[in-house]
């Protein structure tokens, strides 16, 4: 009895225990979906309390009560987990310095869960007093930031012009969306000045952000909060950073997704995609314009085989004021030459099993409508780099109206990706018939026509048949 | 005497029309299968807010009115989703800034794209319009072409998919940037006067929004079997909008010519029946 009951009990310690094992390995593995989730996104608030915002002409109230109040209103509008933080320009050195005062910006709140009561009483406190580092600011906060795959916004409250340039604000901004993935900043103005209009709606410009001028502290305080939580709430995946080159053997592979480049003006810039035979590739490119452009520009895709014959081309072009340019096409994979296939028979057997490209061709419904070829457009060991692969140019032809610096950083590309089946697979079907109300009157007309004409000849038949 | 005779005549002709009547509406109802995939103005949820550039547009169902407010110089996105045989047409109206005044006229425009960030004209409608000083509100419309229901891959034919509407300002008095204003915009989507051709695509034109996940290498995209599920499996929330029930295909594509024509055959013999009937028996119908 007595070992029967250890044996039991021995079987149940064995099974707990392997219970335990078995559910390790899960538990471990829903913690790692969950690291590899999508960072949240995050938005710091940048507020100038330089000497200026003393003033008092926004509906009687000064510059810094107004946003104040705007900030507390905002605050409470935001739910608990939202990443906010606070980073102030010219609140702590009074002083007549330039070198000091140009490096007056401080983080008043770290970027992290939202803390009410840390938050308002950090704005309470502030008291305008000294210069406007703007560009330095944006700089420190897009490193606050940081550079993982979130998004990231700035949200700049100023009523002045930067009085420490060099660096140029506006460079600046453009140099941080360059830098790393996803960076935009709104600027809000508190004045009605014209270089002040000019230098925000140019940083806003520089990273496809939104200037707005705020005349009452009701405008602040709303478009603050649209504007935090707008940021606050993109949570979609972030483009992907690639590299475009001048060639199709050397360009990077792109999968289906949304990716991010740099071009320079007038530049042209190879990529290259997979796309097994019979299916479509559907592809699209847009130019942001974040600075000056000459009037007229355009954007121009083009989708070759790796040989470089041209399979669709996409352009577009407009004029004046814009934020972007874009164009797209869709082009289908070209099927394998024969005499490419007829040279790769031979050796098909191995190459469909190692060859990465190949395979895809085996097992898609659509290589049965296509010739059927079993190696694939790869003959695996010699191949050239392009085999298999739809060679994607994009070039721009933006001219920039400043000299100098003007061209760099380039500007912003974004590529968006797929590849679905083919049409061929499921299109077209059964044309020799025919549809639409016309058809069916005209089969209704021929019918009572024919009708008719038997009845007739059947009274007829009958009639003679009986006359005699 | 002659009157019921006439009344009962009629009933059958109305019951032998009855069968032959059902079946084309049928085929009919679902050669242009979209009123019952768009979602009625009921089930909408009320507005839906501009974003600021093609990836975070609002998405706008028919029925709905988009809602953008924000600063004179911004790019308002919306997207919509557009199916085969409809004709989709947008209307914007512009509230200008009231309480500071405008310096100069500006001038607004209506822009439109197809899935694939191409540019589509407007068949009629006004998609630029001057607003002058004074003016307290801007009216634009634009109306696409008809949606095909497929294309060549090298052409430029609107095709089912998602659609990119952006409302922005051109030129503009530089005083009058960053000012206030807010915008609506309503969407219908009547049926095209054309119809909207043959064949069908394999997935509607609808890009991805998010950066590639590290699964959705081509190769793993071919093999899962389902390369449409899968490749486009991104796409599918702003396309899971348009889908329609699960007997959509029976009614589209190649498939609503066999519903035609079968429709037209039983019409075609009813009708020789009632001609022959006609003949036969004259005095049953005439007299």
């Amino acid at each position: 009895m007595i070992i029967l009951r250890r044996a039991a009990a021995g079987t149940a310690a064995w099974l707990a225990a392997l219970a335990l094992l078995g559910g390790l390995p899960t538990t471990a593995r829903a913690d790692s979906t969950d690291t590899t989730a999508q960072p949240p996104p995050k938005v710091e608030l940048v507020l100038d309390v330089s000497g200026s915002m003393r003033t008092a002409d926004i509906g009687g109230m000064s510059r810094i009560s107004a946003a104040q109040h705007a900030l507390d209103d905002v605050v409470d509008a935001l739910p608990d987990q939202d990443q906010v933080g606070l980073r102030t320009i010219g609140a702590t050195y009074p002083g007549n310095d330039k070198a000091l005062g140009c490096k007056d910006t401080q983080l008043a709140v770290p970027i992290g869960p939202l803390n009410r009561v840390e938050m308002k009483t950090d704005v309470a406190t502030l008291r305008p007093l000294g210069w406007t580092p703007i560009g330095l600011a944006l700089r420190a906060a897009a490193k606050d930031l940081g550079v993982d795959s979130s998004s990231r916004h700035i949200v700049l409250v100023t009523d002045g012009e930067d009085d420490c340039a060099p660096p140029d604000p506006c460079d600046v901004a453009r140099a941080l969306a360059a830098d790393g993935t996803h960076l935009t900043v709104d600027t809000l103005g508190l004045t009605e000045d014209d270089k002040v209009r000019r230098q925000l709606s140019c940083i806003a410009q520089a990273t496809g952000g939104t200037y707005t001028e705020v005349r009452t502290e009701g405008q602040l305080s709303h478009r603050l909060t649209q504007l935090v939580e707008s940021g606050t709430t993109q949570t979609a995946a972030p483009p992907a950073p690639t590299t475009g080159t001048s060639s199709c053997a050397t360009a990077p592979v792109l999968t289906p997704g949304v990716w991010t480049d740099r071009q320079n003006p007038q530049q042209e810039n190879w990529y290259r995609v997979a796309v097994p035979a019979g299916q479509e590739l559907r592809a699209s490119a847009s130019i942001s314009i974040d600075r000056a452009v000459a009037p007229h520009y355009d954007i121009t895709m083009l989708a070759t085989t790796g040989d470089g014959r041209e399979l669709a081309r996409g352009a577009g072009a407009s004029s004046g004021r814009n934020d972007v340019v874009s164009t797209g096409l869709r082009a289908q994979a070209p099927v394998a030459d024969a005499t490419t296939s007829s040279a790769t028979a031979a050796s098909s057997a191995d190459t469909s099993a190692d060859s990465p490209t190949s395979t895809p061709t085996d097992t898609a419904p659509s290589a049965g409508a296509g010739d059927g070829t079993t190696g694939g457009p790869t003959n695996g060991t010699d191949g050239g780099p392009t085999d298999g692969m739809i060679c994607l140019s994009v070039a721009n032809a933006l001219s920039v109206t400043a000299v100098g610096t003007g061209n760099q950083p380039g500007f912003p590309v974004e590529l968006s990706i797929d590849v679905v089946p083919g049409a061929s697979a499921t299109g077209g079907g059964a044309l020799w018939l025919g549809s639409g109300w016309a058809l069916v009157g005209l089969l209704a007309l021929i019918g009572l026509v024919s009708g008719l004409i038997f009845g007739w000849l059947a009274r007829w038949r009958v009639a003679v048949w009986r006359a005699p | 005497m002659t009157m019921p005779r006439l009344l009962r005549a009629a009933g059958t002709t109305i019951l032998l029309a009855v069968p032959f009547a059902t079946v084309p509406l049928l085929g009919g109802a679902a050669h242009a299968d979209a009123p019952s995939a768009s979602p009625s103005p009921s089930a909408s949820t009320g507005s839906a807010t501009a974003g600021t550039s093609f990836r975070t547009a609002g998405a706008l169902a028919p029925g709905q009115t988009g809602q953008a407010s924000g600063a004179v110089g911004d790019y308002f996105y919306w997207s919509f989703q557009a199916q085969a045989g409809r004709q989709p047409n947008v209307t914007a109206t512009v509230q200008l800034p009231s309480g500071t005044p405008q310096q100069g006229a500006e001038s607004w425009r209506l822009d439109l794209y197809d899935g694939l960030r191409r540019a589509q004209p407007c068949v009629s409608g006004s998609p630029q319009a001057q607003a002058d000083p004074g003016s307290g509100s801007v009216q634009l419309s634009c109306t696409l072409p008809t949606v095909r229901s497929s294309a060549e891959t090298w052409s430029n034919d609107p095709l089912p998919g998602t659609y990119y509407v952006r409302l922005t300002v051109g030129d503009l008095p530089e005083q009058d940037l960053g000012l206030p204003v807010s915008a609506q915009l309503s969407l219908a989507v009547p049926a095209g006067s054309d119809s909207p051709g043959d064949g069908s695509l394999s997935t509607p034109l609808s890009l991805p929004t998010a950066g590639p996940s590290a699964s959705a290498t081509p190769a793993a995209t071919a093999t899962d079997g389902d390369p449409a599920q899968s490749s486009s499996a991104s796409a599918a929330p702003a396309a899971a909008g348009s889908s329609s029930g699960p007997f959509s295909g029976l009614f589209s594509g190649g498939n609503a010519r066999w519903w035609w024509t079968g429709g037209g055959a039983i019409a075609a013999s009813l009708a020789a029946v009632i001609g022959f009937t006609l003949t036969r028996h004259p005095r049953r119908w005439f007299s």
